[in-house]
């Protein structure tokens, strides 16, 4: 520039000529321009000078000075001059502040700006440059865009075709995303001026890609380029824009023009972060490393260091160092838009990995707010909420997995973790997701179904009872597997094993033990350490009855672990079952000391069945039995703690509610039970047992004979006698004794169960006997089953079972048989003589009907003959009479006829009608009397009846102490005692509670097998534990995700997703099986129990069930148990390795 | 192939717990003659071979035991309806010529019944525990049937009187009870699921077997009387060679308690039946089950093998009384 700045001196025509392009050092020129009291232009001049220099400091003194009385303001346009200079120092501060990235700092310098024009707004207020500069300010300031709009239309009033104005109002609208119009403020800008700066053309770019036309985007790009080469902006747009086309070619060019970019300008953030996310995808961790921590120090833009930071994030991530990643992307996320949710995806990553999945799913929640629809996210937190404790959580899990499989009905892998999340409660779903999965696997990707989906799929067959498809599964995944073999021994290997041990359980399930023992015991001699093969050994051996091989197989499983707690409570159900109490306690003991299992929920409930069931051994201590009574009750109470859905827990509280008198509230609660679940047999029996107390035996015998019907296939000895109760005491004595008759069928040696025999059968004796209608036959039959009653009571009173019932009621009832019977001759007399007299009025009766049926044929034969022969005459008469009067023939014939048969007709049949009328008195007359007769003898009969009655009274009373003491021998004799009980009132009272006895005792039976379910928990918490290694797969699948969202190869996550895919499908299977080794073990309890009481154990097996019953409630228990078992399933791997 | 040929609904009028084949193997009595209505069927051609006249006998909870014929479409017509039980019909037995029924029930008494004529022979009468099933020696001219203390004794058909007892020392309660049809062993399977086996001839013990853990409530011998067939509470069957009281076979594909087991004549075949409601038809050299039928709604008492070895029949707790058709030649 040639144009040199004159600074006049003072007082002569002289002026010292500043060349701008060499610019003496600024003191000097500050002190010349003080002394000269230059004008204000000149500093101003100077000023600038020094600032196209680049010298802002120098800028800055300079017209800071200028400010002062230093300069000369006196001529005239020194107002504009002014106003130039503070708008300058101002549009300066505007800038710096815009630059600063210190927030103090900034907001100084915008004071300081703001300052500065409010004193130029006292000057020239509507000065157009210093509106445009006021404008730019609010602009930068960022929340006055109004007032910005507002001032650049007050310019653009004044000169339309300011382009400072156009700009800014292009600016203003593309913020407000008004991208047409801030075009159209562009195009002005452009038309006015067709010079203008690249930065229009990049501006214009922008508003092209806005608006979805990348071409003219790059056109404009280009042309920006074309302007200036050095334009970063441009450079960047084209970039991005080739980066986007996703294609190798343009992907290049995109990074050479990056790299020129950064060349040209190596601090801006964009160009830093975008070769930082190139390096990325290069893996050249190290250069993203430097490159995005260069950017984030770069700008004081907070999305931009959002990005910066998330990509530094990122390397880690990828460089696994996840404590760095973690605390990158939190900061990321600290910083970043709203709309920018990728740090909360990768944040939501490491928390994953942390094990903590709280906050990941809040993270991933964050994710799916802003974009509602993204199905990876939709995905994790799908399997995020799949592995939760709360039932809505994985309601949730299930409408994610749900929305993602409606979105790409071809994703695998959402078909399948929605199959698993379905497997928790509603089995036939899930199948037909695992259906759906494996038609897309086998059509789709021509894969074959992988052995483990397969195995799934068996083992949901096999809990829907499918068992015959759930086979042919289960053999396919086997041969598959086998076929697998050379891709990856040692894990197809392991792999099969468990299908082995699935496919053992399922033959097991289906009867065939034969083969289901070859099949364990061929996996134990491959893998030693299986500890399940040795539980379900036991299991079997224990359900044949072989106590001994049973236990020994236990004990093998507590060689391998003595910690396992499922061993050791089988094998102390096996004690208890034993009746060696000290021994089973003991056992349960040990579980709970074990800190691992210390709440185990199954040990701590068998600890209460033990304290319920010693209260039915009557003891007069009550302060014992509230002992005992207290102490179940604080057991149940901790479970509950732990569980608060514990069925098993809650029904033993109904137990001992019930126990203590509380009848209704034992009810409430047993119904509670029973509509969490339908297959709990015990809450049956107790809610029967309970109706037998409110005496609505209808009920409750529909709930015994429903319960039989639901849980037992062979006649269960104890719910028949329980029945057989019922009936008894709805006084339904047939019934009673036909229950109990096909209880003796199947147990014939059963002393209990004879005693009870003989006493329905003298009660339905005796009540026969008292109907004075019984017939002969039914008479002799009676009779003939008191001697029988008597018989048996004899016996009993020799060879009865001591500890079971009192065996000297026995003989006083053969006793009271004995007097009966010797009455019962008079019955048989009175009924064979009513027989016979019946027999004899019938022959009668049979006579007089057959002598009257002759004579009715006589007299009608007699008067058909008269009929005949009156007809005859009439006929006779009616020839002549038509002979005679031939041409009235017609007409007088018919009416003839007519009357002839209302003549004839009708009396002939009234006749017989009275006849029969009377015929039938005579008969009835007759039987009159003899009824009568038969009045007065049962009078008489009743009258000795009631002697008898009073005879049973005291028998009964007798047998009732009897009972108390049998009560405290054994719980059997119960049911027999109440029976006998039937009869006063005061001995029904008693009853009562023994009755209440009773119900607990099979309650607690019934807890023990819900103590099963106990177990089950115990396998959550291990469940804890591994999920550690679920979330690990989960998380090497969500990383596999990311990656391949921004674009890295899709095809190594294939790998990565089968093994999730695998690891799920051990557990899944192992689940299965365990259920229902719970389930046996729990009927080997039951077996071991001579008693029905033991039944309950066969219930357990009903536990598995249960699951699915109790499916909303004890659902979780059941998934945790299928993660646990992937823990045991790492033992077997053990072995392999 | 196997299938279902008769289905008798409500055979009894409550459960029926035990049945059993007879065949007259006398050719046809004049006295047949006048009690067969079927004969005065001119359309009858077939009336002229001496074709074995089968018949099943039955016994439920009503107390009755009922005679069947069984006619040529396998219908059946009944023949008897016999009283005199209480409590309950536990077993029938008929003996090898068809002549005599012999019966127990639940009251512990036993009838001797004349098959044709419907005659009531012998009524015994025990204590409360001392009788269970019965069976007939194969000479037809005694009855066994196992006491509760394991003993085993032979009533005499002719007199009714008890002629010998076998003494099984510290037995428990007997289940069930099988003789050979060598007439050498009778077998009893008891409620400790303990199976002992007697030599008859020498009056004393040859085996004891601990086969079950569970009660066996049915055990039947070979047609050849080698093999030894016992069933129980936990499901399993178990083949025993007799002679060298080896366990031949475990077989298990019942869901529960195995009630009743029948060989077939030819010894190829068996049948068992159990509470899971199953009648099933194994093969007996391959130990593999051949068919099963579950054609019932309830527990399986009984189940037998037809003396012409081509058919089943099957009582059960839902009243009904099945037929079923096994071809002799089926094989796995």
């Amino acid at each position: 520039m040639s144009n040199c700045i004159e600074i006049p001196l003072q007082d002569t025509d002289e002026v010292i000529e500043v060349d701008p392009e060499q610019l003496p050092d600024c003191p000097e020129v500050l002190s010349i321009l003080k002394q000269e009291r230059a004008p204000l232009h000149v500093w101003v001049n100077v000023a600038l000078a020094y600032y196209k220099q680049k010298k802002t400091e120098d800028f800055v003194t300079l017209l800071e000075e200028s400010r002062s009385d230093e300069a000369n303001k006196e001529y005239r346009d020194s107002d504009k001059d002014l106003m130039r200079a503070l708008d300058m120092l101002a549009a300066h501060y505007v800038q710096e502040a815009y630059r600063e990235k210190s927030k103090d700092k900034k907001r100084e310098l915008f004071m300081k700006a703001t300052n500065l024009y409010t004193s130029a707004d006292k000057i020239i207020m509507y000065d157009q440059s210093h509106l445009l500069g006021r404008a730019y300010f609010c602009l930068l300031e960022g929340d006055k865009m109004d007032q910005a709009d507002a001032q650049f239309n007050f310019v653009l009033n004044q000169s339309p075709s300011n382009i400072p104005s156009l700009l800014g109002k292009a600016c203003i609208a593309f913020n407000r995303k008004d991208y047409r119009g801030a075009m159209a403020f562009y195009k002005k800008a452009l038309r006015t001026n067709p010079n203008c700066p690249a930065n229009v053309r990049i501006g214009m770019a922008h508003c092209f890609l806005k608006m979805g036309n990348p071409e003219k985007a790059k056109l404009a790009f280009e042309r920006a380029l074309q302007l200036d080469q050095q334009c970063v902006g441009a450079l960047i747009g084209l970039a991005v824009l080739k980066l986007n086309q996703l294609e190798p070619e343009s992907n290049k060019l995109g990074v050479q023009m990056l790299s020129k970019a950064y060349t040209i300008d190596n601090a801006n953030p964009m160009v830093l972060n975008h070769l930082a996310n190139h390096f990325f995808f290069k893996k050249d961790y190290q250069k993203v490393h430097h490159l995005a921590l260069h950017a984030f120090h770069n700008t004081e833009n907070e999305a931009m260091r959002a990005e910066s930071c998330y990509q530094l994030a990122r390397s880690f991530h990828a460089q696994s160092d996840y404590d760095q990643a973690f605390q990158y992307y939190y900061q990321s996320t600290q910083i970043a838009p709203a709309n920018f949710v990728l740090p909360h995806y990768g944040l939501g990553q490491m928390y994953i990995y942390r094990g903590d999945t709280e906050n990941a799913a809040q993270c991933f929640e964050k994710v799916l707010k802003i974009q509602p629809g993204n199905y990876e996210t939709m995905k994790i937190l799908g399997s995020l909420y799949a592995h939760s404790n709360s039932q809505t959580k994985r309601d949730m899990a299930k409408t994610h997995l749900k929305k993602v499989t409606e979105q790409f009905p071809e994703d695998i892998e959402a078909w399948i973790e929605l199959a698993q999340i379905l497997e928790q409660n509603d089995l036939q779903a899930s199948l037909n997701a695992y259906g759906t999965a494996s038609s897309i696997l086998r059509e789709k990707a021509k894969y074959e179904i992988p052995a483990e989906i397969q195995n799934n799929v068996a083992s949901l067959h096999y809990r829907l009872g499918n068992l015959k498809m759930a086979k042919e599964t289960l053999e396919s995944a086997l041969k598959h597997a086998t076929s697998e073999m050379d891709k990856d021994v040692k894990y197809y290997e392991s792999i099969q094993v468990t299908m082995k041990y699935n496919l053992a359980r399922l033959n097991e399930a289906m009867s065939s033990y034969d083969v289901a023992d070859k099949l364990y015991k061929e996996i134990l001699k491959e893998h030693p350490n299986y500890i399940d093969c040795y539980l379900r050994l036991g299991c079997m051996a224990r359900d044949k009855g072989l106590i001994f091989v049973a236990s020994d197989f236990f004990k093998d499983a507590l060689n391998i672990n003595n910690d396992n707690p499922d061993a050791r409570s089988l094998l102390g159900n096996l004690h208890l079952a034993k009746m060696q109490f000290a021994l089973g306690q003991k056992n349960f003991e040990t579980i709970l000391k074990n800190p691992a299992t210390s709440t185990d929920a199954y040990s701590l409930i068998a600890l209460g069945n033990f304290s319920l069931q010693t209260l039915h051994q009557p003891s007069r201590d009550k302060e014992k039995e509230r002992k005992h009574q207290e102490k179940a009750l604080a057991i149940f109470k901790q479970v509950l703690r732990n569980d608060p859905r514990n069925i098993w827990a809650t029904n033993g509280i109904g137990a001992v509610l019930a126990h203590k008198g509380c009848v209704i509230e034992a009810r409430d609660i047993f119904a509670q039970v029973r509509e969490a679940t339908a297959d709990f047999c015990d809450v049956w029996l107790n809610i029967a047992h309970v109706y037998v107390e409110q005496k609505q035996y209808i009920s409750a015998i529909q709930m015994y004979e429903n319960c039989m019907k639901k849980f037992y296939k062979h006649n269960n000895v104890e719910v028949m006698q329980y029945l057989a109760r019922a009936y008894l005491r709805a006084n339904k004595l047939v019934e009673a004794k036909a229950v109990l008759l096909k209880a003796r069928r199947v147990a014939p040696q059963d002393t209990v169960l004879l005693f009870n025999i003989a006493v329905v059968l003298s009660r339905l004796a005796m009540a026969i006997l008292k109907d004075e209608k019984s017939t002969l036959e039914v008479v002799l039959q009676a009779v003939h089953e008191l001697e029988l009653a008597q018989k048996y009571f004899q016996y009993l009173s020799v060879h009865g079972d001591k500890n079971r019932f009192n065996i000297e009621v026995a003989g006083i009832e053969a006793n009271t048989c004995q007097d009966l019977l010797s009455q019962a001759q008079y019955h048989v007399g009175r009924a064979r003589r009513i027989d016979e007299e019946e027999r004899s009025l019938r022959r009668k009766q049979e006579e007089e009907r057959e002598a009257f049926k002759l004579k009715v044929a006589e007299q009608r034969k007699r008067r058909e003959e008269e009929a005949k022969t009156s007809r005859d005459q009439l006929l006779a008469k009616r020839q002549e009479y038509v002979e005679k009067t031939k041409n009235l023939l017609i007409i007088a014939d018919a009416p003839a006829e007519k009357e002839r048969k209302k003549g004839g007709g009708r009396p002939r049949k009234d006749d017989y009608i009275s006849g029969t009328d009377s015929d039938n008195e005579g008969p009835r007359d007759g039987e009159r009397p003899t009824k009568k007769k038969s009045k007065a003898e049962r009078k008489k009969g009743s009258g000795r009846k009631r002697k008898t009655e009073k005879y049973e009274s005291d028998s009964d009373e007798e047998p009732r102490s009897s009972t108390k003491s049998g009560k405290k021998k054994g719980t059997k004799a119960k049911v027999a005692k109440e029976s006998k009980e039937k009869l006063s009132a005061k001995q029904r009272l008693k009853i009562v509670s023994k009755a209440v006895i009773s119900t607990s005792e099979s309650e607690s039976d019934g807890n023990r097998s819900r103590s099963r379910s106990g177990s089950r928990s115990r396998s959550r918490s291990g469940s804890r534990s591994g999920s550690g290694s679920g979330s690990g797969s989960d998380r090497a699948a969500s990383r596999k995700r990311s990656r391949s969202r921004s674009g890295s190869g899709s095809g190594s996550g294939s790998g990565s997703d089968t093994a999730t895919k695998r690891k799920r499908a051990k557990n899944r299977i192992e689940s299965g099986g365990e259920s229902e080794s719970d389930g046996k073990r729990s009927k080997s309890r039951s077996r071991s129990r001579s008693r029905s009481r033991s039944k309950s154990g066969s219930r357990s097996r009903s536990s598995s069930r249960s699951k699915s019953g109790s499916r909303s409630k004890s659902k979780s228990p059941s998934r945790s148990r299928s993660r646990s078992r992937s823990g045991s399933r790492s033992r077997s791997g053990s072995p392999e390795n | 192939m196997f299938s279902l040929l008769h289905k008798e609904e409500n055979a009894h009028d409550n459960a029926l717990w035990a049945c059993t084949w007879g065949r007259d193997t006398e050719p046809a009595d004049p006295e047949d003659g006048t009690t067969e209505p079927e004969e005065e069927n001119p359309f009858d051609f077939d009336k002229k071979d001496k074709r074995p006249k089968d018949f099943i006998v039955t016994g439920g909870l009503d107390d009755l035991v009922k005679v069947w014929d069984v006619r040529e479409d396998n219908t059946l017509k009944l023949r008897h309806q016999l009283k005199g039980h209480a409590l309950g019909v536990v077993s029938v037995a008929v003996s090898s010529d068809g002549q005599t029924i012999a019966s127990s029930s639940l009251d512990s008494s036993m009838c001797l019944w004349d098959a044709r004529t419907g005659d009531k022979k012998h009524l015994l009468t025990f204590g409360p525990v001392d009788l269970w099933t019965v069976g007939f020696s194969p000479c037809n001219k005694y009855v066994i049937s196992g006491l509760n203390d394991g003993k085993i004794s032979m009533y005499s058909v002719e007199t009714g009187k008890a002629e010998q007892t076998l003494d099984a020392q510290n037995g428990k309660y007997t289940l069930s009870i099988a003789y050979s049809p060598d007439g050498k062993y009778i077998a009893s399977g008891a409620i400790d699921g303990i199976i002992t086996i007697f030599d008859v001839a020498a009056g004393k013990v040859a085996q004891t077997l601990e086969g079950h853990a569970m009660p066996v409530r049915s055990l039947c011998f070979s047609p050849n009387s080698q093999m030894l067939l016992t069933g129980s509470d936990d499901g399993h069957m178990k083949l025993y060679d007799v002679a060298h009281s080896d366990v031949v076979g475990t077989l298990s594909g019942h869901a529960s308690w195995v009630l009743c087991v029948s060989f077939s004549e030819d010894g190829k075949h068996f049948a068992s039946s159990s509470s899971d409601h199953s009648v099933k038809v194994w093969d007996t050299s391959e130990r593999k089950c051949l068919h099963t039928f579950a054609e019932h709604s309830d527990q399986v008492w009984g189940v037998r093998y037809s003396p012409g070895n081509d058919k089943v029949a099957s009582a059960s707790e839902d009243k009904s009384l099945n037929i079923y058709y096994c071809p002799p030649n089926a094989i796995v």
